[in-house]
């Protein structure tokens, strides 16, 4: 499975870790750019078990965690086992929110 | 990151290879379908207006203005002047001849001639120019002025003897005038962009129309509000406008008048002449990079089903977008295809290579505002196919004149099933090219309106608009995506967005000028405005006599926020007084805005105050300290407006306008370097912080040394506040292992002796610089902690001068009977 995560509106210099499972992956700090709305996209490919991984998003500035875990795990953000799949992540009113597609977004 | 090798495509600014400057042009082919279909004259558009029928109402002007003998044609301006040459057999907007009249409007006559209570278009730009002429030189001393003289006022007679010897025109004062009341999509508004040569000031100011009035056959008066002010606003006087038209010879329009009224009704007129249909002229060139597809420049609106019902298919054009926007269009002939045999494999583009490649082949290039503006069609982006197109501009200091368009991206991926990809493809690259030269006007997506640029900006908030049909929207973002977009987009910019291109202030919105995303709003339809709507009434003011501040001074506001409604209100009980409400914006004068931030706010549970009817509450901040720095920290004018954000409605405030003394003493001027810091913003704003060692220094060198500036008086009061309780500190343990906490013990006595000096002995000036609510805050709390110690008559005295105070300054009542209740004890 492939997971490819938009950190679109809202990024203000925040610092943001990625971890799947135990394993910090990224370290990033993002910032919206407002010409596309986009502020990084983080591709997260493939997962070696995928109904066991869970990712999380770590703001420290918030002190706010968010997970993304697999669809057979009791979560509100279920992951796709078979399909590339994105997940938009928006910073709004200092929480994160969370959208998933399978389609591919486009920026302009 | 992606690296290319030189090459021809990828030249960096130093490269001495300048295809436009060495005369090689390139014949660019362009992706055009429907080559046969025509664009529509503006006449026969449905969304044109070519200008207005007379009704009773009109033909009978209510302020019986219609024979004004200011304007009768070519008659000048009494005092005004002297009108230029005769513009020409049709001047000024195109007139109304046979076989142009308005399809749309009722009662179309189809004779020879216009009808004879029509007025024809009249939105486009005027001029006016004070000219210096020299007189005589035997008669070297100007005449006085006289009173009813137009301002802005020249400094030389407008009716000087006659010109002798050589002529050389100097215009002192020039005025540029946008009337936007018809033709495509007008805005029903009129600015003025006033410059004055010597000495060197520029105003700008945006009028809403209130009545647009046909007096006859091509005499017409609108009138409007002036809503929005820039710069040097006494270059604008007065709050209404009137702008009039009238015929010349022929039916076509030959005089036009500008005339400014004030409150009192004192009126300044100003005979203008027609420049242009067009509020501005700008260039466009589009090049082409070898491996790109053709640019798309044109779109036949009718080539796909799903489009308005009434919407006409025609083939229009960027340049027919931007010309329907309000401006004159002229595509540049040196257009160019990009080379890309030495850049390798790596074929996609970071912005920096398109940044050097716009340096190296834009024949207009020459970073700095200018009306041009370069649009590049390149294959694919660095960040791949997701990405269909970038402002990519914001690179150095002149941003937005450069963007991209990428022919292999995602906006090439029509829908499966639709019945004519190939007009759906069209269309896409056509629409992103007009957006994305749509953010190099400053414009944000229409759901980024009301976001601001590192919290300073926008001056004025938008809203969010997520569902605009403008070609600033995602079409596959709205509700119903791409489809329900389309169904029903006309193929422009939504109003405020129009509003922002034809009237901003002209650096907000030319290329090379204002940083992207810096003011890139201005003001939004009257039903959706961000300001009040009728329950709540804000006002800042600074509660002294004079808006002026010493240098160094820290600048202390008070809000007062009335209910304004008939009704009882619930409000959160600190909603004034804690930052995390409140909004504040800062302006140096044509300068930058800044977000102001408390530096703290507090996080407890709910709590509701109820406003009754006319009720009010306080509340009163530092506003020269912010959690990123000082907001005012230069002399100069600053304007600062307030918002807060009360359980969604956001209400602002009346926009108050500051002064700021140049330093009076050297010692000032030494000491700003270590007093406009973070820790001496701190302290002060938190009255004292033993703490910032550095920062107490600084505000002890204030009181030694610029005794007499209001800024001792505030430093002397972050020393002294501290010692009136025991007060804890963090420190290292001795082997820096972990923090303690060790509390220095209080110095009452000191502390009080220097809070009644700065407090008490000379109450008006420390209310003045303090702030009421601070200033009666510190002697409370100074009072208290005499008490404490035992000091009743001290405090006593303290609470006695401050009631004494408080009347002298007409203080409300209800805060007095506080003061007077701990007096006596009860």
């Amino acid at each position: 499975m492939m997971l490819e995560l938009h950190f679109q509106e809202g990024f203000d210099g925040e610092d943001i870790e990625i971890i799947v499972g135990n394993r910090v992956v990224t370290r990033l700090k993002l910032r919206t750019r407002m010409q596309t709305g986009l502020a990084h996209i983080e591709k997260l490919m493939p997962f070696e078990d995928e109904a066991r991984q869970e990712v999380q998003i770590a703001i420290a500035e918030l002190g706010q965690i968010c997970c993304i875990k697999a669809a057979d795990n009791d979560t509100v953000y279920e992951v796709g086992k078979s399909e590339p799949e994105f997940v938009l992540v928006n910073l709004q009113d200092g929480k994160l929110t969370f959208q998933t597609t399978y389609t591919a977004p486009g920026y302009l | 990151m992606a690296v290319k090798t030189p090459s021809a495509g990828m030249k960096t600014p130093n490269s001495t290879l300048k295809n436009k400057s060495k005369g090689k042009q390139v014949e660019l082919d362009t992706d055009n379908l429907a080559q046969d279909v025509v664009l529509l004259h503006n006449e026969e558009h449905p969304d044109y207006i070519d200008g207005v029928y007379a009704d009773e109402e009109g033909l009978l002007d209510p302020d019986g203005e219609e024979n004004d003998p200011d304007l009768e044609a070519l008659t000048p301006v009494p005092g005004g002047p002297i009108p230029g040459p005769f513009p020409g057999p049709f001047p000024g907007p195109t007139p109304r001849l046979p076989g142009r009249l308005p399809g749309r409007l009722p009662g179309r006559i189809p004779g020879r001639f216009p009808p004879l209570n029509f007025c024809s278009a009249v939105s486009g730009t005027y001029s006016y120019s004070s000219p210096f002429r020299p007189t005589t030189p035997i008669r070297p001393l100007p005449q006085p002025l006289p009173h009813r003289f137009p301002l802005p006022v020249p400094s030389v007679p407008a009716r000087p003897a006659r010109p002798v010897g050589p002529f050389i025109p100097l215009s002192l004062i020039s005025i540029k005038v946008r009337v936007d009341v018809d033709r495509f999509f007008p805005q029903n508004r009129i600015s003025i962009e006033v410059n004055r040569r010597f000495p060197f000031s520029t105003a700008h100011a945006i009028a809403e129309v209130t009545s647009d009035r046909c007096l006859g056959l091509n005499k017409r008066k609108v009138e409007a509000n002036i809503t929005y002010r820039d710069g040097n606003a006494s270059l604008i006087q007065g709050d209404r406008v009137i702008f009039e038209a009238a015929r010349g010879v022929g039916f076509g329009y030959g005089a036009f008048k500008l005339t400014l009224i004030t409150a009192g009704g004192s009126r300044r007129s100003y005979n203008l002449n027609f420049n242009s249909q067009h509020f501005d002229e700008v260039e466009f060139e589009v090049d082409r990079v070898a491996n790109a597809a053709a640019p798309t420049t044109t779109y036949d609106i009718g080539s796909h089903h799903n489009r308005p019902g009434n919407l006409p298919a025609e083939n229009i054009s960027l340049k027919t977008v931007y010309e329907r926007a309000g401006f004159g269009v002229s595509m540049s002939p040196n257009t160019s295809v990009i080379p890309t045999a030495g850049a390798g494999a790596n074929s996609t583009w970071s912005d920096a290579e398109m940044h050097n490649a716009m340096v190296t082949y834009w024949s207009r290039f020459q970073n700095r505002p200018q009306w041009a503006l370069w649009v590049l069609f390149a294959k694919r982006h660095d960040n791949g196919r997701g990405l269909g197109g970038i402002m990519f501009d914001d690179i150095g200091a002149n941003h937005r004149q450069g963007t991209a368009i990428f022919t292999d991206s995602f906006i090439q991926d029509a829908p499966a099933g639709d019945p004519n990809a190939a007009a759906w493809r069209q269309r896409m690259v056509f629409w992103t090219a007009v957006h994305e030269m749509g953010h190099a006007f400053n414009l944000a997506h229409s759901w980024q309106k009301s976001l601001s640029h590192n919290g300073g900006d926008p001056w004025i908030p938008l809203a969010n608009n997520n569902e605009a049909r403008t070609f600033m929207s995602y079409p596959f973002r709205v509700a119903g995506g791409e489809n329900a977009f389309f169904s029903d987009f006309r193929f422009r910019f939504m109003d405020e967005e129009l509003t922002f291109m034809r009237h901003a202030p002209r650096r907000f919105v030319q290329m090379g000028n204002e940083d992207w995303f810096h003011n890139h709003n201005l003001e939004q339809d009257a039903d959706h405005r961000l300001s009040n709507p009728g329950n709540f009434d804000l006002q800042i003011r600074p509660n002294r006599s004079e808006n002026s501040y010493q240098f160094l001074e820290p600048v202390s506001l008070e809000l007062k926020l009335r209910n304004a409604s008939d009704q009882a209100l619930e409000v959160d009980h600190d909603l004034l007084e804690d930052g995390r409400h409140i909004a504040l914006f800062v302006q140096r004068k044509e300068g930058k805005t800044r977000k102001w931030r408390a530096l703290s706010s507090h996080c407890h549970e709910t709590k509701t105050a109820t406003l009754n009817p006319g009720e009010a509450m306080y509340g009163s901040h530092l506003v020269s300290a912010s959690t990123d720095g000082w907001t005012i920290d230069e002399p100069g004018f600053y304007n600062v407006q307030a918002v807060v954000d009360i359980d969604g409605e956001i209400v602002s405030s009346n926009v108050l306008s500051i002064y700021v003394n140049p330093p009076a003493s050297k010692e000032e001027s030494r000491l700003a370097p270590d007093y406009f810091t973070e820790d001496v913003g701190r302290a002060l704003s938190f009255a004292g912080a033993p703490s910032l060692d550095k920062a107490n220094d600084v505000l002890r060198d204030v009181v030694a040394r610029c005794a007499k500036n209001p800024a001792a008086r505030h430093a002397d009061l972050a020393l002294s506040t501290p010692m009136l309780r025991d007060f804890k500190v963090l420190n290292d343990a001795a082997d820096k292992s972990e923090l303690g906490i060790t509390s220095i013990k209080a110095k009452i006595d000191q502390g009080a002796k220097s809070q009644i000096t700065a407090l008490i002995n000379d109450p008006d000036n420390a209310a003045d610089t303090l702030g009421h609510i601070r200033y009666y805050g510190m002697l409370d709390q100074l009072a208290t902690a005499m008490t404490t110690a035992g000091d009743e008559r001290g405090a006593n005295r303290v609470l006695t001068s401050a009631v004494s105070s408080m009347k002298t300054r007409k203080v409300l009542g209800s805060v007095i009977k506080t003061a007077e209740k701990k007096i006596s004890g009860k």
